[in-house]
């Protein structure tokens, strides 16, 4: 009982603080939501007119499955980047309330999840110019969810030991930028190369290879996408938990 | 009936005594062994029982320990030692400004800060109203908070704790403010929360404050309580400082 309370706290003000950081950050922009949109697509443009004829030629639908995947890695590292220095900001709060300190990572996640669902709509307009019915989309949130999960696991995990060594913040902000490269985002991974199989320890290829399978292609994705975007998220959430857990106690008196 | 009972709570907190060092600094006091921080006893084997109807007052010399203990009880601080059961909701106001969006309005400012003190949205929504007709502040429900005096933030972040209904209410430094009619209002609403069955716990300096609130004095020094009583207190308390 004390424990549902707990999760209903804990969500209510992931919630809040979520939609009130939201509307404090767009409340005097003139564009608004649109300036979250600018990222992914100025990227996606560049990407495209860069790589397209070169990495793109023989893969289907390459601009769908470039922009898809740009928008997918932009929710983990909007996330996970803005986690990183979480917990300073909240200094505060944090040494003045006692409160689930969690949602302050729920927060963040609720709040990538505003402006990806924006983003997600410019997907499927894009969808509709390329003949793709939208079908794939009713999977999607299926794929978010496991998204969703990895990004708070990794959140928690960067939010926690910031706190201790403050140099993960930059450590992170590098990482990062390589992960995007290593990422199949802009480019696809020939199956049974070297590289491919490196590539099964990173869990954002397999999650973006679920997300495209599911809503680009219309097919079933592969066993080993699937195991490695379900494994791999309840794994991060749970190493993200326990590390949070422990380390907790001490931010008020370390902030 | 609310109660906080504390046995033999201890909090330290490690202290930097000289500027904290770099990764090579670390590395050279490991050969050394010269030491960059010190252990303070904030709290030491603190044993106190509180039960329902008590306004408490905690006075002490900067440093004594009246936050740390405040912090303790409201959860913010985990103790090294000892136990803390508090029966009842608590809200604690230790610093006024917490959590507060400067570009939302007041109306998104007490749904935010109600959320902190673990009222959904529909009861929050339902209280708006009765929080700012309290803060005196109802004209300014649209109005962006950087607009407000610290005057009218005070008002409107004790309006939002007293109307999230607690049984707990600890108070740091932050008690009696606005005009004296809202000062006596204020002071109204905590007895009202004791008379209830409730506990306030007031942190203060402001010895005529302590005085003419508080049913019952600790004085802390050094992260002990050294007197525990009536306004008698006060007066050795003064005395000493003669």
């Amino acid at each position: 009982m004390i424990r549902m309370d707990l999760a209903r706290h804990f969500l209510r003000l992931s919630y809040a603080l979520a939609l009130a950081e939201f509307k404090a950050r767009n409340e005097d922009s003139a564009f608004g939501i649109l300036w979250y949109l600018l990222n992914p697509l100025l990227m996606f443009v560049l990407l495209l007119l860069v790589f397209g004829e070169r990495l793109g030629a023989g893969i289907p639908h390459y601009p769908l499955y470039l922009l898809f995947g740009i928008i997918i890695f932009e929710f983990f590292i909007r996330t996970t980047n803005e986690s990183a220095r979480l917990i300073h900001s909240y200094r505060v709060l944090i040494k003045s309330v006692a409160f689930p300190r969690a949602a302050l990572v729920g927060s963040v996640v609720m709040k990538a999840l505003f402006s990806h669902a924006a983003e997600i709509v410019v997907f499927s307009i894009v969808m509709a110019l390329f003949a793709v019915p939208p079908a794939g989309l009713a999977l999607y949130p299926a794929v978010l969810v496991l998204l969703c999960l990895f990004s708070f696991g990794c959140a928690l995990l960067l939010a926690s030991i910031t706190v201790f060594i403050a140099d993960i913040e930059y450590v992170w902000a590098f990482l990062s930028r390589l992960l995007f490269f290593a990422t199949p985002v802009f480019y696809a991974i020939p199956s049974g190369s070297a590289a491919g199989a490196l590539n099964l320890a990173n869990p954002l290829t397999h999650l973006i290879t679920v997300a495209r399978y599911l809503v680009i292609y219309l097919e079933v994705p592969p066993a080993w996408a699937i195991a490695g975007s379900v494994l791999s998220s309840l794994a991060m959430l749970a190493a993200g938990w326990l590390a949070f857990s422990a380390l907790q106690k001490r931010f008020p008196e370390r902030i | 009936m609310a109660s906080i009972v504390l046995t033999q709570v201890s909090k330290r907190f490690v202290r930097d005594v000289r500027r904290p060092p770099t990764m090579l600094g670390r590395a050279l006091s490991l050969v050394t062994g010269r030491r960059n921080k010190a252990v303070v006893k904030a709290l030491d084997e603190v044993t106190l029982s509180i039960g329902p109807g008590t306004i408490l007052g905690v006075i002490g010399s900067n440093g004594s320990g009246k936050t740390t203990l405040l912090r303790a009880m409201a959860g913010v601080y985990t103790c090294d030692g000892g136990d803390i059961k508090a029966q009842g909701k608590v809200i604690s106001l230790i610093n006024l400004f917490f959590g507060l969006q400067e570009r939302l309005t007041m109306r998104d400012n007490i749904l935010l800060l109600c959320s902190f003190f673990s009222l959904s949205r529909r009861d929050a929504a339902k209280r708006v109203r009765r929080i700012a007709a309290f803060a005196e502040l109802e004209q300014y429900l649209g109005t962006r908070l950087y607009q407000f005096s610290a005057g009218m933030l005070q008002r409107l972040v004790f309006s939002v704790a007293i109307h999230s209904y607690p049984n707990i209410l600890l108070l740091d430094e932050v008690f009696e403010f606005g005009d004296e009619a809202f000062k006596r209002k204020s002071s109204r609403t905590l007895h009202r929360i004791a008379a209830r069955g409730g506990i306030v716990v007031l942190v203060s300096h402001d010895l005529a404050l302590v005085r003419r609130h508080c049913s019952r004095i600790v004085r802390l020094d050094r992260g002990r309580i050294v007197a525990d009583g009536g306004t008698e207190i006060i007066r050795s308390y003064l005395k000493r400082d003669d």
